[in-house]
């Protein structure tokens, strides 16, 4: 068994409308983020629907607890996503703040 | 391109026709695995636009396609996809050949493994001669070859 | 052409980019329609976004050197069926629930709520959730 991660890295790509689990896993998220660690939540493909407004609760209790929430710039712009405004506790990222978060030391990641 | 290279130990006591052998294996950056169909959701290009982006980062990546996403690298798709009956003339290229053109554009940094039990399993063990193929009895050995492993399930 | 009436049902957008560009459900109901003597296409649930009318996504990835501009043109997709005369429905529940309007949608796409469009689905001789 390898180094525990100092960090996490969530990648939610399923969203809101497939269903409860996508909520359920943001829920994984922000108990990694109560037990101490450092949690990063990036929000691509259908994921990105939890990005609108406030429509799903779990964001800003993820950014209650100082997790970082990203969306995916390629995803929000398929889905028509930058005409509306999107819940302020998430940022608009590409996907090289990704890969530099994924590659950086004990970054663990967990795709949804 | 060969993952594993076998090296004399360097142990002087032995004979030279008796050194021990030590492997060792190449280490990548990136192990993508993508087990989640084409055509299902976008995954195959959030995947593909990881992969890119981690080149970018000047890291090696491997993608390991395990279940239907086997069936992106088969021969039978050639270098275009189906006619667009409404833009015949337009160029689509298949994803086969999307594959093979990142393969050459990133040698020796960027490979893609096709799991054999899964391309057997769908019948689709024809891919491009660029795809290695790979026994899955092989796959926590080629996670543990990478610095990194995102596993991206949906098979 | 059969004298055969279909209305499509799509409630699950983006299936595919890289590997599918032209060839996705919307391009099927184009596709399909010279076989049919009437089609119709209601969108729901996510799907609702692909009649949003805006201008800022292009159908462009690139793999570095490698530029591929042939993904899924959704909305000019939904521009062509309108065009060719098929009538297309958005979903308000869900237009609302994503923070749109009618206000927000390609000029001749109709909004309504699409729960109450299964009253006439005896209109059809096919009902399809594409």
């Amino acid at each position: 068994m390898g180094d525990k991660p100092s960090r996490y890295l969530l990648i939610e790509s399923q969203g809101n409308w497939a269903g409860p689990n996508a909520g359920r896993f943001l829920g994984d998220a922000s108990a990694l983020a109560k037990s101490g660690h450092q949690v990063s939540v990036f929000l691509v493909q259908d994921g990105v629907f939890a990005a609108v407004n406030d429509s799903v609760p779990e964001i800003a209790t993820l950014a209650e607890l100082g997790a970082t929430v990203w969306a995916d710039d390629f995803s929000t712009a398929q889905r028509a996503l930058p005409a509306r405004s999107l819940s302020p506790h998430v940022k608009l990222v590409g996907m090289d703040s990704v890969a530099k978060l994924l590659m950086s030391d004990g970054c663990r990641a967990v795709w949804h | 391109m060969t993952d594993t290279t076998i090296q004399p130990a360097g142990t002087s006591e032995l004979p030279a026709t008796r050194k021990p052998t030590k492997i060792v294996q190449r280490r990548w950056g990136l192990l993508l695995v993508v087990t989640a169909a084409p055509h299902s959701n976008d995954v195959i290009t959030s995947a593909m636009r990881l992969a890119q982006a981690v080149l970018d980062e000047g890291k090696t990546v491997r993608m390991w396609a395990c279940g239907y996403a086997n069936m992106l690298t088969q021969k039978a798709h050639g270098d275009t996809k189906l006619i667009n009956t409404r833009d015949p003339e337009g160029f689509y290229p298949s994803s086969a050949h999307i594959v093979r053109e990142m393969l050459a554009a990133n040698p020796g940094k960027f490979a893609w493994i096709a799991c054999t039990a899964c391309s057997a399993e769908r019948g689709a063990t024809d891919h491009i001669a660029e795809v290695r193929f790979r026994s899955p009895l092989r796959f926590v050995s080629t996670i543990e070859a990478a610095d990194q492993t995102v596993f991206i399930g949906g098979a | 052409m059969a004298d055969y009436r279909v209305l499509g049902i799509i409630d699950r957008g983006y299936r595919g980019a890289v590997e599918v560009q032209f060839f996705d459900a919307l391009y099927g109901i184009l596709d399909f329609r010279q076989q049919l003597s009437g089609v119709a296409l209601a969108l729901r649930g996510a799907a609702v976004t692909v009649a949003i009318d805006e201008g800022d996504y292009k159908p462009v990835v690139e793999f570095g050197p490698i530029r591929i501009d042939t993904l899924p043109d959704y909305r000019g997709s939904v521009r062509q069926l309108i065009a060719e005369g098929v009538p297309v429905m958005v979903d308000e529940p869900d237009l609302r629930a994503l923070g749109f309007t009618a206000a927000d949608l390609i000029e001749g796409v109709q909004c309504l709520d699409t729960n109450e469009l299964a009253t006439r689905w005896d209109e059809y001789d096919g009902v399809w959730f594409v």
